[in-house]
């Protein structure tokens, strides 16, 4: 896990930034160390071996690690009789502190989660924002709670999760989703197969059709109204300076995005891109407006400090990032930005 | 027309007033009664109706007739044998929670359900295809998945599993992506001009259990 500097948009606004922050994003790995419950464990299993790391890609599911972990378990926990017996459709995974995963969530997610829950829980030690450490996973094998789990997790539930996921911040985007469903079904597929195969080009590829671009132009400024009269009589070939970039970040109608807090509700708003007085919507701006008491506005008299901090992939995010450069270089491969609000308590500062 | 999540509140809210008021007697035989509002027990602004009804599983008799038709012509008659031997054959009784929640990406209400045998056991897609809450025929086919129900060419999937969006649990949920267009050719149909803002959102989320109406068949004359 790491800090930004603050991004200046001279900088942090190119074509080739974008793809250096999109492929940062994408390469983001979690130590997962997982347990087999140990009260399930078979008869005759060898229990000295029953643990099993994994540096998970951010990007993947937890149904996407089941086939590897269960070659290791038939091939060196269990013996010939117990793995005959394995139904991988019936296992599910708790955190340490007994907290569900949701299998249709990206592992990312799920490790920054944890991060915040921690952050909230008496033992002060491992709610560091900044730790880093293994997250550690208890796998039972039997009796999934339905109660506080989707049905049936499977690779395939979990891609048509993901194509749900992506059609619906398309609709946030741009009010409908002709972009995800102009793709042709292989292309449709390789999103998928890119998230599989951990492979960011076989994933961007598809991607970048229907993520939005950022522009040159200076976030701080409005951009140019796109119009249909000036897209007529001014094509974008002619003059790519000043033409309007439908596609761009700041042109989107909203960013899609989620905000996740320890032990609460996951929040959803629309989030313009740009404020109605013509400035960059930024996280700061959204958090405060949304959780003032956790963000309280700068412009508070006296002046507060902030009581929580934001986690986006890992990072801890500067309140003056923009929400659409969010959109477009740190969403999760699912669309979404993935904001994991943690409360910040004496000695667990950055 | 969109709703906003305020909008989306003060429309629930009369229209529950107005099932259980009794101003119009005749009210709660043209719309689905029974809503209680709810919210998050801590997060305000993330309000909800929800309501419980029983429902039943459709017999097997339609899938066994559809399976056994290139049979030989005893198994039709043993068909025809049982089902006129059970008129009104005993049907499973299940347990459906019903929720009207604000679908922020779409902003209209979005229709949520969970559906459980009596022992808690949640039914599975295949059977919730064959719960009789639906009108029959209007959910496609099974499709072999069991996530969701896609129709040939879907921007989303018709029904699908999803997390509730204030409670976090396991639902199912009818996708909401094209309410507000049929909502909105309603609304377009009726003169509001007389009507304020609560009475004209109420009527909105009255248009709204017609359009779902089409595919889910709300008990009505209930309290």
């Amino acid at each position: 896990m790491a800090s930004f500097a603050r991004p200046s948009p001279s900088v942090f606004s190119t074509s080739a930034s974008t793809s250096l922050f999109r492929r940062l994003t994408w390469e983001g790995t979690v130590p997962l160390e997982i347990r087999v419950d140990s009260k399930e464990l078979p008869a005759n299993s060898d229990r000295g071996l029953e643990c099993y790391f994994i540096q998970a890609p951010r990007v993947s599911y937890l149904p996407l690690l089941v086939p590897e972990i269960k070659r290791f378990l038939v091939d060196v926990v269990f013996d010939e009789a117990a793995a005959r017996l394995v139904k991988e459709e019936e296992w599910w995974f708790e955190s340490e502190e007994g907290n569900l995963l949701k299998w249709h969530w990206p592992i990312g997610l799920i490790y920054d989660n944890h991060t915040i829950s921690s952050s909230i829980r008496p033992s002060a030690s491992s709610s560091s924002p900044v730790s880093g450490g293994p997250l550690r996973l208890l796998l039972h094998l039997v009796s999934p709670p339905t109660d506080k789990l989707l049905l049936s997790p499977s690779a395939e539930a979990c891609k048509q999760a993901f194509m749900g996921q992506m059609k619906e911040a398309d609709f946030i985007r741009w009010g409908g989703t002709k972009k995800m469903t102009g793709l042709r079904k292989t292309e449709q597929d390789g999103l998928w197969e890119g998230i599989k195969e951990h492979n960011f080009d076989e994933y961007w590829r598809v991607a970048s059709k229907v993520t939005p671009t950022t522009t040159p132009t200076r976030p701080q400024s409005p951009p140019p109204v796109p119009s249909s009269a000036s897209l007529h009589t001014r094509p974008p070939s002619a003059d790519p300076n000043v033409s309007p970039d439908r596609d761009g970040a700041y042109n989107v109608r909203s960013v899609p995005v989620r905000i996740y807090l320890p032990d609460g509700p996951v929040l959803q708003d629309l989030v313009p891109p740009i404020l109605e007085d013509g400035t960059a919507h930024t996280l700061g701006y959204y958090l405060s407006s949304h959780l003032p008491q956790l963000f309280p506005p700068s412009s508070s008299d006296p002046p507060f400090q902030d009581l929580a901090y934001a986690l986006v992939q890992g990072v801890l995010v500067p309140p003056e990032s923009e929400m659409a450069w969010l959109g477009a270089c740190m969403a999760g491969a699912d669309g979404w930005v993935s904001v994991c609000v943690g409360i910040l308590r004496e000695g667990n500062a950055q | 027309m969109a709703l906003s999540r305020k909008q989306f509140e003060i429309a629930c809210k009369t229209f529950i007033h107005k099932c259980d008021s009794g101003d119009d007697p005749l009210y709660t035989q043209k719309h689905p009664a029974g809503w209680t509002w709810k919210e998050h027990p801590t997060y305000p602004g993330l309000g909800y109706m929800a309501r419980q009804i029983t429902t039943t599983l459709r017999s097997q008799e339609d899938n066994t007739r559809d399976t056994t038709e290139s049979d030989d012509s005893v198994q039709e008659v043993e068909d025809v044998a049982v089902d006129a031997s059970r008129p009104s054959p005993l049907s499973e009784l299940i347990n459906a929670q019903l929720w009207v929640v604000y679908a922020v990406t779409f902003q209209v209400p979005a229709f949520y359900f969970s559906a459980h045998r009596s022992n808690g056991v949640p039914l599975t897609l295949t059977e919730i295809t064959k719960l009789s809450m639906f009108r029959q025929g209007t959910l496609p086919a099974h499709t072999g998945s069991t996530f969701a129900l896609s129709t040939p060419d879907p921007a989303f999937a018709l029904l699908s599993q999803g997390d509730h969006p204030t409670l976090g649990t396991p639902c199912w949920y009818l996708h909401p992506c094209n309410t507000a267009e049929v909502v909105g050719e309603i609304m377009d149909a009726v003169d509001c001009r007389e009507w304020g803002e609560a009475e004209r959102l109420s009527r909105w989320l009255e248009a709204w259990f017609s359009v779902v109406g089409n595919i889910v068949d709300l008990p009505r004359g209930e309290r």
